[in-house]
């Protein structure tokens, strides 16, 4: 592996995250589109995170919570307690 | 009903929608639908009481989760959750290398076809909810509710530092969990707990 490629996998998580200044932002963009090997990495990497975010959207509040709320915001606050 | 273009403090409607973001979190962070609800509950009584703290214009769902990132907190100090042993990582550890270490095609292969597509159902939710609370919370806020790492440094109150090597640690771990799920050989130089 060469030192592009070990700057680019450092920099990664930040880039896949968009932590990254644009310069940074650049230079590893420009390593990806020229190197298949980290590009791959890169992409398998983004496809976990989108993973995880698709699978643990699915829950949603229930219902009777979700009225509790709107009554808290509608100025008619009924404390469980 | 709420007011639009009030524009202040006390216009707490702003904060009802999210309510599903809450309650999902809650969700990994208890475990159980009963303590997320209460959870949520809690926080959105805190945000009520001291709704008048809320700077208007500044991010009112950060400020949900620093509520409820709190309260969680306190609860687990009185009382613990038991935490699943999970080997800190020495080596580095991905799904991805583990799979060309194999030979496989793994630039033909998504996380999703190796994961998910093999009759699964929450395996996901279960391997995030399995790690160390501390990791779990950064993956959580960072990967699921998209906050950045600053945020996420300002909501739990620790440096950015930090934030990046629990995410990475944790991100770590949540592919080991994944990869035994999966149903491949485990990793060999993991040694995990109970299944
Ligand atoms: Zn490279």
């Amino acid at each position: 592996m060469g030192d592009h490629c070990q700057q680019t996998m450092q920099k990664l998580s930040g880039y896949m995250d968009r932590e990254l200044n644009d310069a940074e932002v650049r230079k590893v963009k420009a390593h990806l589109d020229d190197c298949p090997p980290c590009e791959q990495v890169f992409e398998f990497q983004a496809g976990m995170k989108r993973l995880v975010r698709r699978e643990c959207c699915t829950d949603e509040a229930p219902p009777r919570l979700r009225d509790w709320v709107r009554k808290l915001a509608t100025g008619h606050p009924k404390p469980a307690e | 009903m709420g007011q639009q273009g009030i524009g202040m403090s006390s216009d707490f409607s702003l904060f009802e929608r999210h309510v599903d973001a809450l309650y999902r979190s809650a969700l990994r962070l208890t475990r159980k639908p009963e303590d997320a609800e209460d959870l949520v509950q809690e926080t959105y009584l805190r945000a009520y009481r001291y709704r008048n703290r809320f700077q208007p214009g500044t991010n009112e769902k950060a400020w949900l989760f620093t509520i409820m990132t709190n309260v969680f907190r306190n609860r687990l100090r009185q009382h613990p959750l038991p935490e699943s042993p999970i080997d800190q990582p020495g080596a580095d550890f991905s799904i991805y290398d583990q799979l060309r270490r194999e030979g496989m095609p793994v630039h033909l292969m998504s996380p999703e076809e190796i994961i998910v597509d093999r009759g699964f159902g929450d395996e996901v939710k279960h391997a995030l909810e399995e790690l160390p609370v501390n990791m779990r919370m950064v993956v959580v806020l960072v990967d699921v509710e998209d906050f950045s790492y600053k945020e996420v440094a300002s909501i739990l109150g620790i440096k950015i530092g930090t934030v990046m090597s629990r995410l990475h640690r944790g991100r770590q771990a949540l592919q080991k969990k994944l990869w035994e799920y999966s149903g491949r050989p485990k990793p060999s130089a993991i040694a995990v707990g109970a299944h």
